[in-house]
Parts: structure tokens; sequence; C-alpha cells
């Protein structure tokens, strides 16, 4: 699909992103080259397990990575413009404006210091240069937005008086105030409840219609992409394994790794479940093929030397997998993944 | 009402109430937050029970209670027929032998400066289960058991990932040879492929030793693959007890139901097909909480006899219990 | 925030591909691969203790290595310097009075000509001792105290908490001084009136400590594997704090160092002949003007103790609870 990447429909655009942070025990290799596109009005779901390198390729994109962190990238492009060589203070321009984020956990991003309408009215007045007054006014109308009942109250209060459901509201609220293009939300629902959960994707749906965002959903759940997502990029061990539309990653499977994802959720006839056996590999030293290559059912001795390329086995549907390879479909016969 | 079951129970708790006490202030009368309110079940020897239910609706509550971890307010705890609700931790000692744990949380487990070894020998020491060799001789086998390597024994719980650390503490649980396992939402930190292998660990010692499970989850499709009865708790209360496949097939409580409808379906036809029942609001605080049915703030059949009496779990057949005044 | 724009220091995937995925592969690399060959539950870091792992940390530390280097040479002068110097601590000599430093007398000779160096050394034996000793015990006092408070909670810990905000309202001076006087001036004596308050920090600490620790699942845990309260106390609560206890006292160090130092200025210390970095600067203090020298070596001695012994209490701070780092 490397076309569409030069369309006018691309807004976000990554290109070869390289992440990796210094320990003491020497370089951990986090990212190890991956591309990534966002269409306008798309939303992007990028699921893999945690280390897999899905939440740190986001916050290398968004300049937010430790000091310790070394990014290297061909190009990262937002609407046409670079954001790779953007200073820290350029990109402030960006953060909570044009792109806004949203964490797992909604107690430590906000300030447990300052009141929700400080906390809203914060990027209201930086970004769209608003008055305080026409900033609180713009808060409560959001607020209302998200479905948080009396705004003109909880503006005034702490985000420790609010539930876990409501605090992940406020966080919505504070990252849609601005009228964002692209929504980045990392593990949005993880540590809510199933009940809260429905609630806040539902506000996630509506909110992303209703302001016309793109939206990048990552997360551990196969469940919650498969109700919010239209496209897939399934990550593990720093690499893109997999990615292509919604249908096409469940039903079309092209990878051993999405299989062994689909196949560990419990189906509903007691059946023994199927696992992924064995550990995720240790990114320090990552091994020298493809990383699943010890943990796949169907590895042969090439995928322990040989990392396999992404390659298109269908419509905008690429897979990484020595599967694929012709002169292996024609010694194994067609592996049937899905 | 008592549920009870024609089998031989393992485990039966009876009207049991845990009450904690929030201090309100200085001279002030202290707030009670009412943890477990009168829940009553049994689990058959080598059969799981599930208990499901949003994080402070009790389910963590009563596998503590059921360990003595937390001494009961009311109610009774019935092990193997005994009594063992009033002992006191020396008498608690023999019984600690045969109920064992495994806890949520693998990062906060284990204790971050004891060995793998010292880990899992933990029980067998101070139980005085061994001495000597013999101890180390049944650690190794401990740790094969559960698929990890003996030359993990020397290493700290930090360098494990998440996955081999739960099975660590499933090693620990086994090392007093228990009857009785309350597994504490044991997957609920994990990555998903790691979930099914310890759901496939649990199920293999189940059918080797014949455990008995208390298995406490919020994962409502783990729940249902692993069980054989399901409770559905809210606020400190059972709502619906049924079999398991009673309970997915024919769900009658409404927040039973809307829980069930509100897990995503890993399968974008079903997602797109299924009419998600999207309850309102939060779960009401538990201190203090008001007369009637627990859940009758977010249920959308609310009567005005739901505001004063709280209901019963009726019997609605043999396999089948469920509180609600719709149902009477 | 910075960042860090630069070529991988590893090489990239691509390069480790030698084929593509149209390319015909060789039979023998399609073969599948066998459980044997698969290495799925090896961990390849190297194992590493908790105690190691801080070690590493610190060691990394400049200052932290500094303060260890400069109290290790303290102690070796403090042992083997009064042997070796051809001059007893207490020898006087009147030929030699108020003498400049000079090659004879390193740090000079006080009025009764005494050598200022040897006293300055022997000072460091009595200070150093009466640092290390009184934080040992206030250390042991301290972990008790606090530890049986922490962990026993409710009412119990209430009344060992009220007894130690009494033990903390009373100014530290007066009992100090009335010790002094009556069990007379020796280094006995002012470790005693030390250990009388000193813990209540490290209780405090510790006991701040026991109380988080406490509700963690691995204490709990120990209950479920039979250990009684107090085996859950030593044999996972202790250890667990044993960073913040390490640190408390290595502030404990310098702060009884400073104190006994104090106390033998205002001369209810250690009492002459006998020399304390306290009473040197005491015995200096009437010829600040005339001979400064006298003061400058003892309180020279005190400054670079104290500031080496902060610089290892902020490195094992650091070294064993790196998320304090910022």
């Amino acid at each position: 699909m490397s076309d569409t990447n030069t369309d006018n429909n691309v807004l976000l655009d990554v290109k070869n992103l390289y992440t990796g942070f210094t320990t003491d025990d020497g370089l951990v290799k986090a990212v190890r080259g991956i591309s990534i596109h966002v269409n306008q009005g798309e939303s992007l779901g990028i699921v893999g397990e945690s280390g897999c390198g899905k939440s740190v390729s986001m916050l290398s994109i968004m300049h937010l990575l430790a000091d310790n962190a070394i990014l290297k990238a061909d190009a990262v492009t937002f609407g046409g413009e670079d954001l790779l060589h953007k200073s820290v203070k350029e990109m402030r321009k960006y953060q909570g404006n044009e792109i806004s984020m949203i964490f797992q956990d909604p107690m430590t991003s906000l300030n447990p210091l300052f009141t929700i309408g400080e906390q809203i009215t914060n990027p209201l007045m930086r970004h769209k240069k608003m008055g305080k007054r026409a900033a609180l006014e713009k808060a409560a109308q959001v607020l209302d937005q998200v479905g948080i009942p009396d705004p003109q109250k909880r503006l005034k209060q702490y985000p420790h008086e609010l539930s876990g459901g409501m605090r992940q509201r406020v966080m919505i609220a504070i990252a849609i105030c601005c009228d964002p293009r692209l929504l980045i939300a990392d593990e949005p629902t993880t540590a809510l409840d199933v009940t809260i959960q429905a609630q806040i994707l539902e506000l996630m749906q509506k909110m992303k219609e209703e302001y016309k965002m793109s939206l990048i959903l990552i997360t551990h759940d196969l469940g919650v992409i498969a109700s919010m997502c239209s496209r897939v990029v399934v990550m593990y061990g720093g690499l893109i394994m997999e990615e292509g539309p919604l249908r096409d990653i469940f039903y079309r499977t092209g990878h051993p790794y999405t299989l062994g994802l689909l196949e560990s959720i419990p189906k509903h006839d007691k059946q023994r479940l199927v696992p992924i056996y064995g550990t995720p590999p240790d990114l320090l030293n990552p091994p020298k093929g493809c990383p699943f290559a010890a943990r796949c059912k169907f590895a042969m001795k090439l995928c322990q030397e040989h990392l396999p390329q992404l390659t298109e086995i269908g419509e905008g549907h690429r897979s990484a997998c020595w599967l694929h390879n012709p002169s292996v479909k024609a010694k194994r016969g067609e592996v049937k993944l899905s | 009402m008592s549920i009870s079951s024609t089998k031989e129970n393992c485990l039966e708790i009876q009207n049991l109430k845990k009450y904690f006490e929030i201090k309100a202030g200085f001279l002030k009368k202290p707030n009670i937050l009412k943890a477990v309110d009168d829940v009553s079940f049994s689990i058959a020897r080598g059969e799981t029970m599930g208990l499901v239910g949003e994080s402070g609706c009790g389910k963590t509550t009563i596998g503590r209670t059921v360990l003595k971890l937390y001494e009961p307010t009311d109610g009774k705890i019935l092990y193997c027929g005994e009594d063992i609700t009033n002992l006191d931790d020396k008498q608690m000692i023999s019984y600690r032998k045969k109920i064992q744990m495994i806890f949520q949380d693998p990062y906060t487990s284990l204790d971050p400066r004891m060995n793998v070894a010292h880990i899992i020998a933990e029980p067998i020491r101070f139980m005085h289960l061994m001495e000597g060799k013999d101890i180390m001789d049944r650690v190794r086998e401990l740790v094969e058991l559960v698929g990890l390597k003996q030359d993990h024994l020397n290493r700290y719980p930090h360098e494990f990932s998440g996955g081999q650390r739960q099975r660590i503490g499933i090693a620990r649980a086994l090392a007093a040879e228990p009857e009785f396992i309350v597994c504490d939402e044991p997957i609920s930190a994990l990555d998903v492929s790691i979930q099914a292998q310890i759901i496939n660990i649990l199920e293999d010692l189940q059918s080797k030793f014949n455990f008995t499970y208390l298995f406490i989850s919020h994962d409502l499709a783990m729940v249902r693959h692993i069980s054989n009865q399901v409770g559905v708790m809210y606020l400190g209360n059972l709502v619906e007890y049924a079999e398991v496949e009673e309970l997915y097939e024919n769900m009658m409580h409404p927040y039973t139901k809307a829980l069930i409808s509100a897990e995503p379906a890993a399968d974008p036809d079903k997602a797109e097909a299924s009419q998600r029942i999207v309850l309102q609001g939060d779960v009401p605080s538990p201190i203090n909480p008001a007369p009637g049915c627990p859940f009758r703030s977010r249920c959308q059949y609310a009567k005005e006899i739901c505001g004063s009496v709280k209901s019963d779990l009726k019997k609605i057949n043999d396999k089948h219990y469920v509180a609600c005044h719709l149902f009477e | 925030m910075k960042k860090k724009i630069g070529e991988p220091v590893w090489e990239s995937p691509e390069e480790q591909t030698a084929y593509g995925m149209a390319d015909v592969i060789p039979a023998d690399l399609i073969e599948p691969l066998m459980d044997s060959d698969r290495e799925t539950e090896t961990i390849e870091r190297k194992s590493i203790s908790y105690l190691n792992m801080c070690w590493r940390r610190l060691r990394k530390d400049k200052l932290a290595m500094f303060g260890l280097v400069v109290i290790a040479i303290m102690t070796i002068l403090a042992i083997f310097a009064p042997m070796l110097c051809p001059y007893a601590y207490d020898q006087t000599d009147f030929a030699h009075m108020l003498e400049w430093p000079s090659a004879e007398h390193w740090f000079g000779t006080d009025k009764l000509g005494r050598d200022i160096f040897v006293r300055t050394m022997y000072g460091a034996r009595i200070s150093l001792t009466i640092g290390f000793t009184a934080a040992f015990i206030n250390m042991i006092i301290g972990v008790l105290y606090g530890g049986i408070a922490g962990y026993l909670g409710g009412r119990t810990d209430m009344v060992m908490m009220r007894i130690v905000d009494i033990l903390s309202g009373i100014p530290s001076l007066i009992y100090l001084i009335l010790i002094m006087m009556f069990l007379g001036n020796t280094m006995q004596s002012i470790l005693i009136a030390m250990c009388l308050t000193y813990w209540i920090t490290t209780a405090k600490m510790v006991r701040g400590q026991i109380l988080t620790l406490r509700e963690q699942d691995f204490a709990l845990a120990g209950k479920v594997c039979g250990l009684s309260k107090w085996q859950i106390l030593i044999h996972h609560l202790i250890p667990n704090s044993i960073g913040t206890i390490i640190v408390t006292v290595t502030f404990l160090i310098p702060s009884a160092i400073f104190q006994e130092a104090f106390l033998s200025f205002l001369g209810i210390g250690i009492s002459v002949p006998k020399a304390s970095w306290g009473t040197l600067a005491n015995d200096a203090i009437e010829y600040l003007f005339s001979y400064p020298y006298q003061m400058f070596f003892p309180a020279v001695a005190i400054s670079i103790t104290i500031f080496a012994l902060n610089f290892i209490g902020d490195g094992l701070r650091d070294a064993l609870d790196p998320r304090l780092k910022k």
C-alpha cells in the first residue's frame, strides 16, 4: 500500500521509525523500524502485548520520550508537515492541540493539584488564545458533551473527587476541547470495568464522528479493536507483524502471531484453550530472525535466521511471515491460518 | 436462603458479611463499608466456581475472608463441613495447608528480595511440611510442574515476565499441597497470549490433583470457560448464581445482562450485530448504602419496591438463583 | 526533554534479511523448527540480586564514591596515624608551644606544645566511633520500635507514636546536658545521651515504610504461607525496608558526629586532655586571631567528614530507590 502513503488523504505518516532506550544493561531496542500511516477520519488500532513497542512508537512521534531514548526515522509527517525535526517547543503547538493523547490511567495523567476546570481551560487558553471566561464556557460545554452531569459543579472539583470512569471522561474532554485532527488513545479503557469501558468506547466513537477526528487506538484487547477500528496493525517484538483492514485481520488472518492471539481467547465451547507458549523476546538482545519464531507453531529454520519482510498478501493487507513465500508454500503446502 | 448441592461440599459460606469501618473523623461515628453483605454459596469438591463483578463489588474480599485474611463480620465459613469462622491464626495453620491462594498481581505478590527457590519453599518451611534436603527436591519438582526451569531458582522476581511470575505464584500455592485454591484475578494483569497459558496450567492441575477453585475474575469469557457455577456480584451482594451454561444462555438479572453484553466480542461481525446495553452512571459507593436493591440506581426496570426492599436470592430452578423483584 | 536524533546504534533488521519474500528459499531452511531448538523460557540477562544492583548504581555516582574513599582514608588514618606518629596525643612539649605548621609538626602545636596532627587524628577516632556506634544503636532501636508500631498498627501504633511525639517535644540540649552532668564527660555517656532520642527519625521512617509494605500482596501471601505476624515482619517487611533504613542511618552518622563536636565545643562533651574535634575547636578559640591554624584543621576535618557522609547518603538513597532520583 505504499502508494496510498503519498495520498493527500494521509494525516500521519511514519516511515521506518526506530526507538531505543539506553539502560544499565545496554540498548533496549523497543521499536525496530516500523512504518505506520493514518488516513483522515480513520480509526487505526494498534494491538500487541505489553513491551511490543506499541506505546513507545506513539510517544516517539509525539516527542514524549524519556531522556535515555534514542530515536531515528526516515520521516514523520503530520498533515504534510514534518514532525521529526521539530524542537520540543515547536512540538507543544501540536500536543493537546492538533494531536491529543489519552492515557491508560486517568489518575496519573490528571494533575491532582488543579481543578478540572483549570486543566481543561489551560490548553484552550494556550492553543486557542481564548480568554478565561470563554474558555470556562467552552470547558463546561465540552464536559456536557462527554456526558458529565452538572458540568459547572465539576469544573471546580479536583480529580480525586471523581470516579475512574468520570476521570477518563474528563481526559477525553481535555483531549478533544481543542478540536484535534488526531486522537491517540493509549489503552484508554484497560483500567476500567467492563460496563464503564462500554460507556467510554461509545463516547469515543461518538466524539470521533462529531469532531471528524482520526483515531489511533492502542490496546491489547482484540474485542475493543473489533468494535472500534477499521484498520489494524499487529505489533510484536518492536516490529509490525501484520496490518490490514479489520475483517482481513480477523477472518483472513495472515500471520501466526495474530492467529495465536485470536486462538487465546476462549470460545464458548469449553474446548481447551490454545495458548502461545513461551515468553516474548527480551528486546535488549532481540532474536536475529523473526521475533515470534521461538513461540510459533509453524516456525522453520529459516524463521530463526532471517527476518521476513512485510509483504502485501491482499488489498491493503500485509504480513511479515515466511509462510507467504512461494517456495515455502510449494514445499509445505498452503498453511491455513484462519 | 441457602444454596446447597447434592454433591460433597468442599467450601460452604453461609450469610457471610464483611464490613469495614471507615474513620469519619475524630469522635465521629465511623462509616460502614459493606464490602460483602450476606452472601451464601457452596462449591463442590473438584469443581470451579467463578465469581464475577466489577471492581469494588466485594469478590476479592470474599476470597480473602474465606482464607481468613480478613475476619468475617458475620456468617459462617465451612470447610469440608467444619466451621472455620472463629479459628485464630494458630488454628488456621492446618487449614492454610489445604486452602491456598493465587494473587492478582504477579508483580506485588512475590517478595522482591527473595529468590524463586526461597519464595516457593516458604510454605514448606513455615508449615513444617518437610525438612532439610527434601525441601529443595520438592521445590525443583514444583518448578517443573508449572513449566519453569531449575536454573530459574536462583533468580529474583523482577527478572521474570508477568506470566512467568504468575507461574511462580502458582508453584508457591502448590507447595503446601492444598485441596482448595482461591484464584484472585490470576490472569487480569497478564497479556492475552499468556492468560491462556495460565488457564491451561490451572485446568491441568485441577484434573491431576482434583483441586477445587474459587475463580475470581472480571473476565466473563474466561469465567465461562473455566467454571462449573458462576456467581455474579454487585456492590457486596450476590445477585445471580447459576450453573455456567444456564447463566450465560438464560441470564435473568438486569445487571448480569448488562455486564455480559458490555464485554466486547473479539469478532467484528458479532460486534457490529450485538446490541450493547450501556449502563448509565457509576457504581454507587458501598459506604452506608441505601436500603433496597443495590442495582436500582442504574437499572432500567427499577420499580417502586426496589427502592425499599432488597430482594433475596430466589430459586428459579435447580441450577439457577436470582435476586431481583422482577422474578417474583 | 532532550531528544537525540541520530543513527541507531543497532543494525536495521533489513540488513539481516538475506532473502526477499519472493525469493527461492533453500529446502533445508524450510524444515520445521524442532522444539529443542526453541529457547522461549530462557532469561538472557545476567542474574543480579538487589544489593548487587544497588552497588552497581552506587559505583556510577562519583560524589558518593569520593565520599566513600574519604571516609575510608579517614578511618585508616584514625586507626594508624596515632600509632605511627612519634608524639602521643597528650604529650606536652613546653619547648615548642604554639608553633605554626612545620615539617616536624604538620598541623603545628597548641598552647601546651601538643601536636595538633596527632590530636586531630585521635579526634577522628572518637568522632567516627561515636558517629558509627550511635547510628548503629539508634538503627536497632528505631527499626524495632518503628517496625512494631507499623506492623501492629491500630491502638498500639497510636500509643507508640504519641510517646515518640512527647519525646521529640523535649529540647534535646536540656537532657543531653543533664545526662552529661550525671554520668560524667565520657564517650559512653555521650552515646547514652544520644541513644535516648536519636532513633526517633529512624523509627518514624521505618514505621511509614512498614505501613505501606504490610498492605502489599506479598505480605498477605506470607500469611497464606503460614507465617506468623512476627515472621512476616522479620522475613518480608524489614528486608524490604532495608533501603530506607540504610539511608536514614547514613544520615544519622554525620549528625551524631556533629552533635558530639558541638557538645565538646561547649565543654560538656569529651573533656581534655582527650581530644575530639569539638574539644580541639574549643581549645583553639582563644587563639583564633593569633593562631588560626589551630581552629582550621579540626574544622576542616569535621567539614569533610560530614560532607563525605552526606554524599554517601545521597548516593545510597538514589541507588537503593531509583524512583526518587530526579
